[in-house]
């Protein structure tokens, strides 16, 4: 009976550390486009942040949280 | 009691497992900022193919494969093939520091491709250089693009840029990436504004530098300046004194920025000719939450 009570003691420390790993919550399958051709000369809205687009380049990366089996092993 | 022994072996296997998937996740804790992409064209990826272009392979497993992939700057496809130098020189003396940028790479048996920055490396690490010493060329993506496309490469794969897409663990408020610069050689001013409502995480001024000096009697300088204050001067004023400066630099200025003020870069080098060369690129990097 201790046995049987020191491993499912075992198996609650792990079931603990498991709890612990890093997840990712966008279950998201979508990779949209989100980046502009670097050599484009791409301008933002104008509400953001703004580069002047002569001789030169620019690129505005929209940021998306990756699915899930992106991180997954 | 039987059931109950068996009760507990079967949660433990099950944990065990569990415990062993999730370590195969990728620790998000210490990236950075990711790209990633999925290579549609294969049902299955054949891992032992994408391997080859690694430098340096930390995990192989029949699911994945994940190390590093070095970026060298001086070249278009960022793959070293000895034409140029591997080490950053400043004041002539050649350093112990590649002239490149490691990004970490897994790829999956499923297509998918990540590739980031862990939190030890910064915004100076995102620009692919593209060829400092060549006038023509300007960045043409981001490091962690290129170790992207290098993999596709490898696999006969496409790569299509406009399907990477990014994501920054270590600030995930943050909804926009911005780089845009210039390349210049002899005169030029750019700027750039950002407004009070958006919040900057990260905010890096980036510039290369090659000035190079063999028989000219010529000052090859280059020189910068944010609203009029210098972050870089050198001057080869030695004659014959070779490759004097390849580098590249940062300087950090989320702290410091002025905000609904126009910032205004200066940038000034002596030009190309055959004996005395300076180019300068510069770019500024932004990851903020757009308002």
């Amino acid at each position: 009976m201790i046995r049987v009570l020191m491993f499912l003691a075992v198996v609650v420390v792990l079931s603990g550390c498991t709890g612990q790993d890093v997840s990712v919550g966008d279950n998201s399958t979508d990779i949209s486009v989100g980046v502009d051709d670097a050599t484009g000369n791409v301008s933002d809205d104008g509400r953001n942040v703004s580069v002047p687009e002569d001789n030169g380049f620019s690129v505005i990366i929209e940021l998306k949280e990756p699915p899930k089996e992106v991180i997954g092993g | 009691m039987r059931f109950v022994f068996l009760l507990g072996v079967m949660l433990g296997v099950f944990m065990l497992a569990g415990s062993a998937s999730a370590g195969n996740q990728i620790d998000t804790s210490n990236v950075y900022i990711m790209a990633y992409y999925k290579m549609s064209e294969f049902p299955e990826i054949d891992l032992s193919r994408a391997i080859q272009e690694f430098d340096y392979v930390r995990v192989s497993s029949g699911q994945y494969v994940e190390g590093t992939i070095t970026i060298w700057h001086n070249y278009r496809n960022g793959r070293d093939t000895g034409e140029a130098p591997d080490l950053e020189v400043i004041d002539g003396v050649v350093t112990d520091v590649p002239f490149s940028t490691d990004v970490t790479v897994r790829v999956k048996s499923d297509g998918w491709i990540a590739a980031w920055l862990t939190n030890e490396q910064d915004m100076g690490d995102m620009v692919f250089w593209n060829d400092v010493d060549d006038r023509n060329k300007v960045p043409s993506d981001t490091t962690l693009g290129q170790a992207i496309w290098r993999v596709t490469d490898r696999m006969g794969a496409n790569y299509n840029k406009a399907g990477v897409n990014y994501y920054s663990y270590k600030y995930p408020e943050a909804d926009r990436l911005l780089i845009g610069g210039r390349l210049r050689l002899y005169e030029y001013t750019y700027s750039f504004l950002i407004p009070s409502e958006i919040v900057v995480y990260d905010a890096d001024i980036l510039w290369t530098s090659y000035l190079r000096n063999l028989y000219s009697y010529h000052d090859n300088y280059g020189v910068l300046k944010v609203n009029g204050e210098e972050i870089y001067n050198k001057n080869t004023t030695n004659f014959g004194v070779g490759l004097y400066e390849y580098t590249k630099g940062s300087l950090s200025i989320e702290e410091d920025i002025q905000r609904d003020k126009r910032q205004i870069i200066y940038m000034k080098s002596s030009g190309w000719g055959s004996q005395g060369q300076c180019l300068l690129q510069s770019a500024i990097a932004l990851l903020y939450k757009s308002g």
